[in-house]
């Protein structure tokens, strides 16, 4: 649909959308949809629906991998930050060692302590895993994002208040105006609007 | 939307889903004979022995109590816990629990036997041991605590300090304070939990909510007293904050593999169908990993300030075990935090008996180590693990693994009557 927004003529259908009156009525047209094969589709509630993600077929989020992955890089920066600052000097590899940093001695300590290094390789581990599950859930979501068709419908407002939206998108392979739309009235929708971009 | 509760009381609490088989106990009863027998050889190769053998037997076996009664406590003190900020999830695991403090009397029973064994072996041949025993270097002789040992202490003025608590009467008087309190703490809970299942009153479930806020507070006390006289005062000079923490995490992870373990072993023969689902593992899983990370933390804690400030009389006590046991130091950090940790990351590792229940076989052989990493290097002649290591260690461990055994083969596995007992069969996981 992305591709349509600028011509100006014709506006393109984006997505059928549905109103549902309860949770349970969208929590098991949820399933069904599921069922039926769709892909781009979504379900809104005013308040998080417990179990929705299993009704609507979703995987684990990768959103962990994402978090996991700068932890890691935190940890691995803290060590090598601390490493370079505190025993800088162990660093003796012709060409690397013009980057060496210092060597400091700490109550007599050895330069290159683990002991020392762990409380910083946990923080920063923390901090980055941190980062990484934020950035990682504005990528998977692929925000931030500016408009959607959907937020300027006056029934999708509802869902802020007492609404239950399923919105399949014109994306979808499995999508067909009229079938989409037909097929998520049998599922008990009270309302179903074709949204345009 | 939450999952409509489609269980059928009824096949839940049937006989034969709430039973174990009669093979449970005869494999039980024939663990603690196992156990009776190392526990036995390893006195009897005390008795024949030199010195240094009577004081590696009293170590073994001083380790293997501290086992035998470290999976109990864990259990009481993390009961008392949920008791106090009444989880509804958990009252259907909640038998399990009892079944395992109700055995801390074990492990408290080894305690006194390594006493007294000291007693035996210092009373007769000790002032003669004490006499030829100055040449060694490391000053061996028969006593676990050297503070016992009048030729040790003499003209040590820090045990002069220190005699105020550390003296023969006061240890035997706090010994028997810790059984009483205990077994007065775990026969309160019993108690009220039979008097639930006879009568279907409520009331219990108020009562032990109410008595685990006070009885937390003694448990602290008791314990952190208990880990200074059993594990601590074996070098008396040496002292830290961190100890007490250090004994409650570890009896707590340790008690919550061995539960994890049971639950496991229970779904995997079919047994409390319907009462112990995935969620159930899932929460232990999740309750496992983070204690196996708060022992590591606090671990950590104790070397960490102590490395830092590097105070010789505190020092010493970990350059002891860095230097004559330097591949279990390393193992300790790998094995019981970095292994289980990252294995217990991934959700489905949680929610799935066969890793669960490898991680808890894992941790419970881990926490052996641990506790044998507290104790046994004060014994500095024997640097290696022997045979009177091997059997004076899992004799008591034995024992208490048979002893439960029998006791979980004994009665229903699930209590009755609880009044939260639909939430827990109910219970869900939402993330």
């Amino acid at each position: 649909m992305a591709h349509h927004a600028h011509e100006p003529s014709a506006p393109a259908t984006a997505a059928v959308m549905a109103v549902f009156p309860d949770v349970s009525t969208v929590f098991s047209a949820a399933e069904r949809c599921r069922d039926e094969g769709f892909t781009h589709w979504d379900v809104f509630a005013p308040f998080p629906i417990h179990g929705i993600n299993e009704a609507m077929g979703l995987k684990p989020s990768k959103v962990s991998f994402c978090m996991g992955a700068g932890a890691l890089t935190g940890v691995a920066f803290a060590l090598l930050l601390q490493g370079w600052t505190a025993a800088g000097g162990i660093i003796n590899i012709p060409w690397l060692n013009q980057f060496s940093g210092y060597d400091i001695n700490t109550a007599g300590k050895p330069f290159f302590a683990w002991e020392q290094f762990t409380p910083i390789m946990f923080e920063l581990g923390v901090l980055f895993g941190s980062f990484g599950a934020l950035l990682g859930m504005l990528m998977l979501n692929k925000l931030p994002r500016h408009h959607h068709p959907l937020m300027t419908n006056e029934h999708f407002l509802s869902t802020s208040d007492d609404g239950f939206v399923i919105a399949v998108e014109a994306a979808d392979p499995k999508f067909d105006e009229r079938e989409t739309a037909s097929f998520l009235k049998s599922l008990g929708a009270t309302e179903v609007e074709v949204v345009k971009s | 939307m939450s999952v409509a509760p489609h269980f059928e009381l009824e096949r839940v609490f049937a006989k034969e889903n709430t039973h174990t088989g009669a093979s449970l106990a005869r494999m039980g009863q024939g663990l603690l004979l196992i156990g009776a027998i190392f526990a036995a050889i390893a006195v009897v190769m005390g008795f024949s022995g030199d010195v240094e053998r009577k004081a590696l037997t009293l170590h073994a076996l001083q380790v293997g109590a501290i086992v035998a009664l470290s999976f109990p406590l864990g259990a009481l003190g993390f009961s008392m816990i949920l008791h106090a900020v009444n989880a509804g999830w958990w009252v259907l695991l909640r038998k399990q629990f009892e079944n395992v403090f109700s055995l801390f009397w074990i492990g408290c029973l080894f305690v006194a036997g390594v006493f007294a064994l000291q007693w035996i072996f210092t009373s007769g041949g000790g002032a003669a041991a004490a006499e030829h025993g100055a040449e060694a270097a490391h000053h061996t002789s028969a006593y676990l605590w050297h503070w016992m040992d009048p030729t040790y202490t003499a003209g040590d003025h820090l045990y002069e300090h220190k005699k105020v608590f550390l003296n023969l009467p006061f240890f035997v008087i706090r010994m028997v304070a810790y059984f009483v309190i205990w077994g007065a703490m775990v026969a309160f809970f019993l108690g009220q939990a039979r008097r639930q299942e006879e009568s279907g009153d409520p009331q219990p479930t108020v009562n032990m909510g109410r008595a685990s806020c006070i009885g937390l507070v003694i448990f602290a006390v008791t314990t952190a007293f208990a880990a200074y006289d059993w594990m601590m005062s074996l070098d008396y000079h040496w002292f830290s904050t961190m100890f007490t923490v250090w004994f409650f995490a570890s009896n707590v992870v340790s008690a919550l593999a061995l539960l994890s373990l049971i639950f496991v072993l229970l779904k995997t023969f079919g047994r409390a169908q319907g009462a112990i689902t995935n969620e159930h593992l899932h929460d232990l899983g999740k309750l496992l990993f983070g204690f196996t990370v708060f022992w590591a933390y606090i671990s950590f804690s104790q070397y960490f300030l102590i490395w830092y400030a590097n105070i010789p009389e505190e020092t010493m006590w970990f350059n002891l075990r860095r230097a004559e046991w330097t591949w279990l130091s390393w193992a300790l950090p790998t094995c019981h935090f970095i292994v289980p940790f990252l294995l217990l990351i991934p959700k489905p590792a949680r929610r799935s008996g066969m890793m669960l229940g490898f991680v808890a076989v894992w941790i419970i052989v881990v926490h052996l180590l641990d506790v044998f990493w507290q104790i046994r290097p004060q014994l500095r002649a024997v640097t290696h693990i022997t045979i009177v290591d091997f059997l004076g260690v899992l004799g008591p461990a034995c024992v208490f693994g048979g002893a439960l055994m029998m006791r979980i083969a004994s009665r229903p596995l699930i209590p009755k009557n609880d009044p939260r007992q639909d939430e827990a069969l109910t219970h869900k996981n939402y993330v």
